[in-house]
C-alpha cells in the first residue's frame, strides 16, 4: 500500500519533471513591420500560437524598431541559452544571422524568406511562390469562360498581372501565373505590367484599368502596397481581381475572387514541431504546395466558384505535388514548359 | 537651485514618470512591476545588459554633444538626424570603396569624411541663416528629410551592395572601429565619444573660440559690440555641431553595422535634442543624459524580448520619462495646480 503510494508520487513527480524539461522554448524576432501588419508577421505569429496550443511550447518575441536592432536581439536570445529555436522573419536579418549563428554553433536558428545563410544550425526557408500562382493562373483562365456564374466575364481568355518590380522574385510569380493560364488555354492572353514601386497604388490602378479596358476580366496583383490600387480599379469597372501573399479577399469581397497566399503559419508550426520531435535539421529549404507552404484561398470572398472548377484545380495541385508538373520559375521558360508538359 | 535639490527633483520626476506610465500599463491589463523589473534590471544587472545600454548610448553621446554645442552658441540645430545620415554615408563609402589602407590611416580618413560631410550639411543651414536670414530651425528640419532621402537614394542605387537589402557593401577591416570584448556589439566608437566629451569641454571652457561661442550664445548684440564676428561664430558652431553628428553616424557604420543600411537610425538625431537639453548643454551633462537614454532604450529592448508586453508600451514608458525629465518645473506646476484647486474649492 505504502509502496504503491510512493510509486504513484514518484511517477507523478517524474512526469511533471519530464514535462517541465521537455517544454520547448522559442524566441521570435519579427520583421520591422511588427505585429498588426495583417501580413508577414501576423500570419507567422499564428503558427507560433498554434504551436503553443497544440505542442505546449513557450515563446518570447520581440518587435524590432529598426534594422539596427536585429543583431542585438538575435544575440541576446542566443546568449541566454534558454531558447531551443530562434525564428527570425525577413531577408534583412540574414546579415546579422550570419554573424550570430557562427558565434553560437549549437543554437538552432530559422530564417524566413532567405536562402543566403548556409550553416548547419540554420534552417533558411524560401517559398516556391510560382507553384501557388500556377494554380491561381489556371483557375483565372478557367473562370474567364464561365459566363454562367460570372456575368462580367466576356469569355475570351484574357487576364492580367500587375507586378511590383521587375525583379526575379516577382517574375517567378508572374511566370507561374502565365504558365497556369496557358496550361489551361494555350491561347490565353496574359497582360503583364510592373509598377516599379511597392507603395504607389495610384499607378497600379492605372495599369489595372488599362488591362481591363483591353478586355482582361481578372487582374492578379503581386505589387505589395501598390496592389491595393488594382482592387480599386476592379471595383470601379466591376471586374475581378486576385489578392496576394495573405488573404486579401475581405478588402473587396465582391470583386476579389481569391488570394494566392503564403502559409507562414504552417511553415513556422512545422519548424517548431520538428524541433519538439527532435527531428529538426538545418539547411536550405525551398517549400511549395507539397509542404503546404503556399496555397490559395477563396474564404471571405462573396463570389462563389463552382465545385467543378475547384476540383479541376485540386487535380492540378495533385499533379504538381506528385512532380508530374514542374512549374517554370522564369518567364523565358514558360514557352518551353508549355511545349513539353503533358496535359 | 543647489545640486542636491536638482538631483532630488530629477529622481522625483523619474518616479512620477514611471508612475504615470505604470497607470497606463495597469489599466491596459499589464503589470507595471513586471515591466519595470524587466526593463531596469535587464539593462543593469549583468554585463550583457550594461554593454547593450552603452551600445545604445554611444550614438546619443555624439548627437547630444552636437545639439549642445550649437545651443551654446544660441543656434538650435534640429538637423542632427540628417547630419548623422550624411556622416554615416560618407564613412561607409570611404570605408568600402577605397581599397584597404593601413588601419589607423583608413579609419582616420573614414571618420574625417563623416565629420566633414556632417559639418558641410549643417553649414548649408548656417549659410542660409547668415546670408538669407533664414531661421535655422526650419532649415535644419527640412535638411533632415532631404539628407535622409538622399542617403536612401545612394544606398538603393549608387552605392548599393548586391542583394535584396538597401545597403552599401561592407567596409574593409582597415576602416573598422574594433569591437570591445567578444559577444557584444560595443565598439571603440564609445571611446571616440568619450574623447570628444573631453575635447568639447576643453574647447568650450578653456579656449578663446569656446568663450566667443558662449558669448554669442548668451548675448549676440553684446558679442558684436565687443568685436566678435557673430556670423562667423554661427558658421563655426553649426559646422562643429554637424561634424559631431556626422561622427556619430560614422561611428555606427564603422563600429556597429560595418556598412550603411537604409533607415538605420531610429531617431538618434532627435533624441540628441532631448539629451542635450536634459544635460543642460554641458558636455558632462550630455554624457550622463546619453547614458540614461541608452539605458532606457536597452531596457526597452529587454522588456520587449522577455515579456509579452507589446513594444508600444515600451515607447509609452520612454516618452513619459522624457516628458517629465525635460520639464524641470513640472513639479512646481503640479504643486501650483493643487494649491489653486484647493483655494478654488475653499471659495
Amino acid at each position: 500500500m505504502f509502496n504503491k503510494k510512493l510509486l504513484l508520487i514518484l511517477l507523478v513527480v517524474s512526469l511533471v519533471a519530464v514535462g517541465a524539461l521537455a517544454q520547448l522554448k522559442v524566441g521570435v524576432v519579427f520583421a520591422t513591420g511588427g505585429l498588426g501588419d495583417r501580413s508577414f508577421n501576423d500570419s507567422g505569429f499564428e503558427g507560433v500560437k498554434k504551436a503553443e496550443k497544440e505542442l505546449g511550447i513557450a515563446f518570447d518575441y520581440v518587435e524590432p524598431q529598426s534594422v539596427a536592432e536585429f543583431e542585438s536581439h538575435q544575440r541576446a536570445f542566443a546568449q541566454s541559452g534558454k531558447y531551443d529555436l530562434i525564428i527570425c522573419f525577413g531577408f534583412d536579418q540574414a546579415d546579422a544571422m550570419k554573424k550570430v549563428s557562427a558565434e553560437y554553433p549549437k543554437q538552432k536558428f530559422v530564417i524566413i524568406d532567405s536562402n543566403e545563410v548556409t550553416a548547419d544550425n540554420v534552417a533558411a526557408i524560401s517559398f516556391k511562390n510560382h507553384e501557388k500562382t500556377f494554380l491561381v493562373g489556371a483557375l483565372a483562365s478557367m473562370l474567364t469562360v464561365d459566363t454562367k456564374d460570372f456575368k462580367q466575364m466576356n469569355s475570351p481568355a484574357k487576364i492580367g498581372v500587375v507586378g511590383g518590380m521587375d525583379i526575379p522574385l516577382i517574375n517567378s510569380l508572374v511566370a507561374g501565373y502565365a504558365a497556369g493560364a496557358k496550361y489551361i488555354n494555350p491561347k490565353a492572353d496574359v497582360y503583364i505590367a510592373y509598377v516599379g514601386a511597392w507603395n504607389d497604388p495610384a499607378k497600379a490602378k492605372e495599369l489595372a484599368l488599362n488591362m481591363y479596358n483591353r478586355g482582361a476580366d481578372i487582374v492578379y496583383q503581386a505589387a505589395g502596397g501598390s496592389g491595393l490600387g488594382v482592387f480599386k480599379a476592379a471595383k470601379q469597372v466591376n471586374k475581378y481581381a486576385i489578392g496576394t501573399d495573405t488573404n486579401q479577399n475581405y478588402i473587396e469581397p465582391n470583386n476579389i475572387l481569391f488570394s494566392a497566399v503564403r502559409r507562414m503559419d504552417n511553415v513556422i508550426f512545422d519548424q517548431i514541431e520538428a524541433a519538439v520531435k527532435g527531428q529538426w535539421k538545418g539547411g536550405i529549404y525551398n517549400l511549395g504546395l507539397k509542404e503546404k507552404a503556399v496555397d490559395f484561398t477563396v474564404e471571405q470572398s462573396n463570389l462563389k466558384i463552382s465545385k467543378a472548377m475547384i476540383d479541376k484545380v485540386e487535380a492540378l495541385r495533385a499533379k504538381i505535388i506528385a512532380g508530374e508538373i514542374v512549374v517554370p520559375e522564369k518567364l523565358e521558360d514558360v514557352d518551353a514548359f508549355l511545349k513539353t508538359v503533358k496535359r | 537651485m543647489k545640486l542636491w535639490q536638482k538631483v532630488g527633483s530629477l529622481v522625483l520626476r523619474l518616479f512620477l514618470a514611471l508612475f504615470t506610465a505604470g497607470l497606463v500599463l495597469y489599466f491596459s491589463g499589464y503589470s507595471p512591476l513586471t515591466a519595470y523589473k524587466a526593463m531596469i534590471w535587464g539593462a543593469i544587472s549583468n554585463w550583457d545588459g550594461i554593454a547593450l545600454s552603452l551600445v545604445q548610448a554611444t550614438p546619443l553621446i555624439f548627437t547630444g554633444l552636437a545639439v549642445a554645442f550649437a545651443n551654446n552658441c544660441g543656434v538650435f540645430n534640429i538637423g542632427a538626424e540628417g547630419q548623422l545620415y550624411l556622416g554615416a554615408m560618407a564613412a561607409a563609402v570611404i570605408g568600402a570603396f577605397i581599397p584597404p589602407l593601413p588601419h589607423f590611416f583608413h579609419l582616420f580618413l573614414a571618420l574625417l569624411g563623416g565629420a566633414i560631410f556632417g559639418g558641410l550639411w549643417a553649414s548649408i543651414a548656417a549659410w542660409l541663416k547668415v546670408k538669407a536670414e533664414a531661421n535655422e530651425v526650419i532649415i535644419t528640419i527640412m535638411l533632415n528629410s532631404i539628407g535622409i532621402l538622399l542617403c536612401s537614394y545612394l544606398a538603393n542605387y549608387v552605392f548599393k551592395a548586391p542583394g535584396p537589402v538597401a545597403q552599401t557593401p561592407e567596409v574593409h577591416a582597415s576602416a573598422a572601429l574594433n569591437r570591445i570584448g567578444t559577444g557584444t556589439q560595443l565598439s571603440t566608437a564609445l571611446l571616440v565619444g568619450l574623447g570628444l566629451i573631453i575635447i568639447i569641454w576643453v574647447v568650450l571652457y578653456r579656449t578663446k573660440l569656446g568663450y566667443e561661442v558662449r558669448i554669442v550664445g548668451a548675448n549676440p548684440r553684446a558679442a558684436a559690440t565687443a568685436g566678435i564676428n557673430v556670423a562667423g561664430m554661427t558658421f563655426v558652431a553649426l559646422f562643429i555641431s554637424g561634424a559631431l553628428a556626422g561622427l556619430g553616424g560614422a561611428g555606427q557604420v564603422l563600429g556597429l553595422h560595418s556598412r550603411f543600411i537604409d533607415g538605420f537610425s531610429p531617431g538618434y538625431g532627435f533624441d540628441g535634442i532631448a539629451v542635450a537639453i536634459l544635460g543642460g548643454n554641458s558636455p558632462i551633462g550630455v554624457l550622463f543624459a546619453a547614458l540614461l537614454f541608452g539605458l532606457l532604450r536597452a531596457g526597452g529592448m529587454v522588456l520587449d524580448r522577455t515579456t509579452k508586453i507589446p513594444v508600444d508600451f515600451v515607447l509609452i514608458i520612454q516618452a513619459a520619462i522624457i516628458l517629465f525629465i525635460a520639464a524641470p518645473n513640472i513639479l512646481k506646476f503640479l504643486k501650483g495646480g493643487l494649491k489653486s484647486a484647493r483655494t478654488n474649492t475653499k471659495q
